[in-house]
């Protein structure tokens, strides 16, 4: 059997601790925040912007001019003294890291089961559709996080020359690789069928 | 399984054991287990040949199958 099923273990080995590493480094630091009491941080949060007609201008020799109709990015706001709204931050962080500290043990013992000439067997299975429906969920949940933020910052803040608001947009390509990842499940059950037939031919 | 398999009877007769023959055919003997018990779904062709070699038997005397 080729060593690549190894590698890969040892990589999603060193990844997963090293992802550990970042989660317990985020605890201590949210624990630190919370009990000094006051901060010196920039609060970056997602922001969806609609200039106004004359706010910016764009024109090409080519295309013309053009309307800029919605802008996205991030707003750093300085905040001095507001351990609560860092530790959030940071709690969200985590958050989003021990999801991905689960789908990392997921592949872990995928790779391993492969590595060690069983990858076909229903837990497998069970794994690669779990990874599929964590991928397609992250994506709901971050967009809805990311919503939320907006219209936190939104509902509090003006802004000249344009309007603030909010945004829920899913990302198609990430949806679809959640959803092939489920159907490779599915493909999974009947190598798994296949598998057990096989180890029951004599 | 219709299939009965009289691998046991036969072995009694040629006074061998299941670990013997599962080292002369080339298969385990868990594998050799899974026949004998009657749990294996398929069985090679070559692995016939070789349990009818080693056996001195016709497939018959092994595989007999059983209506209902």
């Amino acid at each position: 059997m080729s060593n690549l099923p190894k590698i890969l273990k040892v990589a999603s080995d060193v990844l997963f601790y090293f992802v550990l590493g970042v989660i317990v480094l985020t605890v201590v630091v949210v624990a630190v925040v919370t009990v000094r009491g006051s901060v010196d941080a920039n609060m970056v949060v997602p922001v969806t912007l609609r200039p106004d007609a004359s706010a910016i201008t764009l024109y090409s020799d080519t295309y013309g001019a053009a309307e800029i109709q919605v802008l996205t990015g991030t707003a750093s706001f300085e905040e001095v003294g507001s351990p609560g709204h860092v530790a959030q931050s940071l709690l969200l962080v985590a958050a989003f890291l021990a999801a991905m500290m689960w789908m990392l043990q997921l592949i872990r013992r995928i790779f391993g089961s492969v590595a060690s000439g069983e990858p076909f067997t229903d837990v497998n299975r069970r794994r690669i559709r779990t990874i599929g429906l964590l991928v397609i969920l992250a994506e709901f949940i971050g967009q809805t996080v990311n919503f939320s933020l907006q219209q936190a910052v939104a509902s509090s803040t003006t802004a000249t020359g344009a309007t603030l608001g909010a945004n829920f947009t899913l990302d198609p390509t990430t949806l679809f690789l959640g959803l092939l990842i489920v159907v490779l499940a599915e493909a999974f059950r009947h190598g798994t069928q296949l598998q057990a037939e096989s180890d029951l031919t004599v | 399984m219709p299939i009965r398999v009289n691998l046991d009877r036969v072995l009694l007769e040629r006074r061998m054991t299941l670990t013997e023959l599962a080292e002369r055919v080339g298969i385990t003997v868990a594998n050799a287990s899974i026949l004998k018990t009657g749990k294996a779904k398929a069985i090679r062709f070559s692995t016939l040949d070789a349990i009818c070699r080693e056996l001195q038997c016709q497939p018959g005397d092994i595989l007999e199958y059983e209506a209902g």
